[in-house]
């Protein structure tokens, strides 16, 4: 159908795929880590179950023996679904051991005997290789099969494919399984590979059902209602036939035994087994893959019957119905299928037995031969090689025997021995008393008996060897036949030899194990450990001897509360006692046992020594005896069988005991030590946390304070910067106003003392002018007399006069003005005494002072020295002293005045008084303004105490007040700054 | 208890499948073909719903 190298790239691009598959389930991306914790996955993982036995050998075994076939499938569902619990034990147990194989975790079991381990990997050996034959044999003949009309340059090839095939699994298990040394690694990428081809070849032969029955024929009722017509028909017999029954239950109970002791289904569904939990899925989604699996046998079984000649081999009915039919697509498929089943139960089969024989044939070899040790170091190479021979093995097998075999026959070879693991295996975990010995001679006895009844008869009937001994028996002794031992013989040789081998291994187990049992025989801890993982049954049997409740409590009850009453009033011991009992639980009960009474024992001990010290309390306690002999020896067995349990000598024990009591100690102390410091630690946390509260809120508070602060000073920051604006603003209107006041009042009294000299010069010259012209007319006219120009002379010269004084005293308010104007006339500033600068002032008035009497005291220090203006201080005492003579003693015939020159640090300060009539209190107000007199009518002109104001206030940046207390005349105190000034002294310098 | 109950279970259902083996029953094809499946898919559903519960009760 297919060319040779076609189908060869077909089987190589599966393989590559397959490596994909297997890389991608071992890398970290995260749909492969969710992969490799599916249950699913593991459910698929375990139908490595379904070889190519399932995938070929079913139809071809119903077409010979009609329903038989589907018993294993049925054995094998239930015992997964009803079995979980054991498989869940095995799971628990391969975890606490780190079992590589079913064959190292029975070793285990039997205290690690290498014996046996050895045994099982040679009977494991024994066993799978003709199983591996048998997917080769599917693999070379589908493949055969597939390209027939190829042609015959590639009939060396063809020849050679085995030789191929099995290259191509060396080099699949090594990549897929056999990297890493560590086998109790798990192999997940080869688990999703495995899983993925298992969902492939039931694809695959669903499709091959599907197509047969509703391509092929018009449904699978169609195929059933044409053999229902043909049954008469001899080869159509078996479709109705029921099957044999120790056909039936053999296989029924291979189909168990499969499931739990196979090698790669322990691997799979063990050592793989990731969590327990898969198991519970794994109950119900396993049975349903066989289920599917298997739902199209019988109509293919038919099918093949009507359609296929009699003489074909009906092994391959499922890929020679397509290929009868011309159908390459489906051919091609169930070939895949097919070559799916094969390669997975290969890659696996090969793998745990390379481990097995690696590490119980292998590796004790290595370290028995010496010269071989090197080999220690290359373990890893050495697995490989195992693998390389375990499959050329099979591949031999295949060459030599499995030809002339069905492959249902091969298969149930291997199954019957791997059956010979089942007692050491389930009694192992079942019955404490299971010994290595019972073990070893029961495989033994198992394999030979295998050997003899079932592979040594196929090894005959392939020719292999050539002997008369099925018909004639061994020896020549019928009841030696190797099918029919003892003259039994079964319809189904596998029954025959499931059957004897079975029966010989579990009768010599039992019974060794229990001689071994009775004399101590290897009996050891690890047995009592295997089976209290998983479950406490087993030491909870030993404790119940132990344990018996048949201890009278009142008994005891009387002996210590005599005890106790010793130390203690009668009602205080029975208190104490009920105290005690109650702690224990041991109120109300009438019987005790050992242990309880020993913590009796323990517990009044205890309370004693709270009274008497523990020294005092052991030694009344042990006065009583409490303990009868019978009792002692009860507690001894209690705990010898403890510390047998432990697998520890007493000495460990007590070791151990001393070392945890110290550590106890140790631990108590750091305990309260702990607990002390963190009880510290806590009230300073707690205190903390309140200060830190209190602190928190404090902060809150003052930023909240300081936010309403700010916004409240922001607010009236930014009023009285507006109300400053306004005040500068009112105030520079203010004094614009008032100089506009003082100007228009300056301007008024200049008018106003101008006017009136003006005026009466004006009234005078036009009165000059009218005489004048007068004149001049009674000149012209020759009238003027001597006496009227005489007269116009006198008036004339009086007019003039008149005229003098008024330009005078316009002149003299000039100058006034000019000075009250301050100006100083260019008076540059000098280094001056004030003392004789003051006397000459003095010395001008000396004559107007005498006259009107009035006497002037200058009280100044003549070293007073000033760098200023000598003219403008003269000017304000002349000042001074001017208007006290023409206003102060204007009414009076003396006075006196009084000038204090002082000097402190900051200020020149002059002190004027006079003793004059003084200024009212609402004049006094005025006295500084320009033009405001009191004696204008008699020539006064109000602008001496203006020019002597600005004369201090703005030539000598000083300050003057005046007051007038009644009757005391007037004062005047002027304060020059000392920066315009020096005091002549040693200390002073002058500027 | 509750291992007794198992292997009493497994033993009425492999009755319960090999009785016609057990008393040589000639069947019908069909009938042969079908039973086995038909008690099987009822096992394989209790069995769904066992370990429902379990896994509900865990």
């Amino acid at each position: 159908m297919l060319s040779f190298y076609t189908a060869f790239s077909l089987l190589i691009g599966y393989g590559i795929l397959l490596y994909l598959l297997a890389s991608w389930g071992e890398s970290n991306s995260g749909l492969a880590n969710k992969a490799r914790g599916s249950s699913v996955i593991y459910s698929l993982s375990l139908a490595v179950y379904c070889t190519s036995w399932t995938f070929y050998g079913s139809v071809g075994q119903a077409s010979q023996t009609g329903m038989q076939y589907i018993a294993l499938y049925l054995g094998s569902s239930l015992a997964f679904i009803l079995f979980t619990p054991l498989f869940k034990r095995m799971v628990k147990i391969k975890q606490y051991y780190h079992s590589t194989s079913i064959v190292d975790f029975i070793s285990t079991r039997y205290n690690h005997s290498q014996v046996l381990a050895a045994l099982l990997s040679l009977l494991c050996l024994l066993g799978i290789t003709p199983y591996i034959s048998i997917q080769l044999k599917s693999i070379t003949t589908t493949f055969a099969l597939l390209v027939e009309d190829a042609g015959t340059e590639s009939s060396y090839f063809l020849y050679h494919f085995d030789f191929i095939v099995v290259c191509m699994m060396i080099l699949f298990t090594i990549v897929f399984g056999v990297r890493h040394l560590d086998p109790t690694e798990r192999h997940p990428g080869m688990m999703i590979a495995l899983a993925i081809e298992s969902l492939f070849k039931l694809i695959a032969f669903l499709v091959a059902g599907i197509f047969v029955c509703f391509f092929i024929f018009d449904s699978p009722f169609d195929i059933v209602s044409l053999v229902d017509q043909q049954l008469s028909q001899p080869r159509f017999a078996v479709f109705e036939t029921p099957p044999s029954i120790s056909g039936w239950f053999a296989s029924m109970f291979l189909g168990i035994i499969g499931v739990i002791a196979l090698p790669r289904q322990f691997h799979v569904g063990i050592v793989e087994c990731q969590s327990e939990r898969h198991l519970d899925s794994a109950k119900w989604q396993f049975p349903l893959y066989l289920l599917l699996i298997n739902i199209f046998v019988t109509p293919l079984a038919m099918a093949g019957t009507l359609q296929l000649p009699e003489n074909y081999n009906v092994d391959f009915t499922v890929i020679l119905l397509p290929i009868l039919e011309g159908n390459a697509v489906v051919t091609m498929l169930v070939f895949l299928g097919g070559f799916a089943a094969s390669t997975c139960m290969v890659m696996v089969s090969s793998m745990t037995l390379s481990t097995m024989t690696t590490n119980h044939l292998v590796v004790p070899l290595i370290e028995a031969i010496a010269p071989l040790r090197f080999l220690r170091r290359y373990l890893l190479y050495v697995r490989w090689c195992a693998v390389a021979l375990i499959l050329f093995f099979g591949m031999y097998y295949h060459r030599a025997v499995s030809e002339s075999e069905y492959i249902v026959q091969i298969g149930s070879i291997s199954f019957v021995a791997i059956a010979q693991l089942l007692p050491a295996l389930i009694g192992g975990m079942t019955w404490i008393k299971g010994s290595k010995q019972g073990a070893i001679v029961g495989v033994c006895i198992g394999m030979i008996v295998w050997l003899y009844t079932l592979l040594l008869p196929s090894f005959i009937q392939s020719g292999w060897i050539i002997s008369p001994m099925l018909s004639e028996g061994l020896f020549g002794q019928n009841w030696l036949k190797p099918e029919a031992l003892f003259g039994l013989s079964f319809s189904s040789n596998i029954a025959h030899s499931l059957f004897w081998s079975l029966l010989f291994n579990i009768v010599s187990y039992v019974l060794i194990s229990e001689y071994c049992f009775r004399k101590q025989l290897g009996f050891t801890s690890i047995a009592r450990e295997f089976l209290s993982i998983g479950t406490n049954r087993a030491l909870t049997k030993e404790s119940k001897v132990a344990d018996a409740k048949d201890i009278l409590l009142a008994d005891k009850k009387a002996m210590l509360l005599v005890l106790l009453s010793k130390y203690l009033s009668t009602s205080k011991a029975e208190k104490k006692l009920g105290q005690c009992l109650s702690k224990l639980g041991l109120q109300d009960e009438t019987y005790i046992n050992i242990v309880e009474l020993t913590s009796l024992r323990a517990k009044l001990t205890n309370a004693l020594a709270g009274i008497i010290g523990m020294a005092g309390a052991n030694k009344a306690m042990n006065a009583i005896s409490l303990f009868t002999g019978d009792e002692q020896q009860r507690l001894t067995h209690y705990y010898s069988t403890l510390l047998a349990s432990t697998t520890l000598s007493p000495e460990a024990l007590l070791q151990k005991v001393d070392f945890y009591q110290e550590r106890q100690a140790i631990l108590e102390s750091h305990a309260q030590l702990q607990e002390k410091t963190i009880a510290a630690l806590q009230l300073e946390k707690e205190a903390a946390l309140t200060a830190k509260q209190a602190l928190d809120s404090m902060n809150t508070e003052l930023e909240k304070r300081v936010e309403e602060r700010t916004r409240e000073l922001t607010t009236t920051n930014l009023e009285l910067t507006k109300a400053m604006e306004t005040l500068k603003s009112t105030q520079l209107k203010l004094i614009e106003a008032e100089k506009m006041a003082s100007l228009g009042q300056l301007v008024a009294g200049v008018a106003h003392e101008i006017n009136t000299p003006i005026g009466v010069i004006v009234t005078a010259i036009s009165t000059l002018q009218g005489k004048l012209k007068s004149i001049e007319e009674q000149y012209e006219q020759g009238q003027l007399s001597k006496q009227e120009l005489a007269q116009f002379i006198a008036q004339a010269e009086m007019i003039c006069e008149l005229t003098m004084s008024n330009v005078n005293r316009a002149s003299d308010l000039i100058t006034d003005f000019k000075r009250a104007a301050v100006g100083q006339d260019g008076e540059q500033k000098s280094l001056f005494f004030i003392k004789p600068n003051f006397e000459r002032v003095l010395l001008t008035f000396q004559s107007k002072l005498e006259e009107m009497k009035v006497v002037i005291s200058l009280d100044c220090d003549d070293q007073i020295e000033l760098f200023s203006y000598p003219e403008t201080l003269s000017q304000v005492l002349n000042q001074l002293i001017t208007n006290s003579i023409t206003h102060g003693f204007k009414n009076q015939s003396s006075g006196n005045v009084y000038v204090n020159v002082l000097c402190d640090q900051d200020f020149l300060i002059i002190k004027y008084s006079d003793d004059g009539q003084g200024v009212s209190e609402q004049e006094i107000g005025k006295i500084f303004e320009p033009f405001y007199t009191t004696n204008r009518n008699a020539g006064g002109k109000g602008l001496g105490a203006h020019i002597l104001y600005n004369l201090v206030t703005q030539v000598l940046k000083g300050q003057i007040e005046v007051n007038s207390p009644v009757g005391k005349g007037l004062a005047y105190t002027i304060c020059i700054p000392l920066t315009e000034c020096v005091y002549h002294d040693a200390s002073w310098e002058s500027p | 208890m509750r291992r007794v109950a198992r292997y009493v279970v497994l033993t009425l259902i492999v009755l319960l499948y090999s009785w016609p083996a057990i008393v040589g029953l000639v069947m019908q094809p069909w009938l042969m073909w079908l039973y086995p499946f038909i008690i099987w898919g009822g096992i394989i559903i209790s069995a769904t719903m066992n370990s429902r519960i379990e896994k509900e009760s865990r």
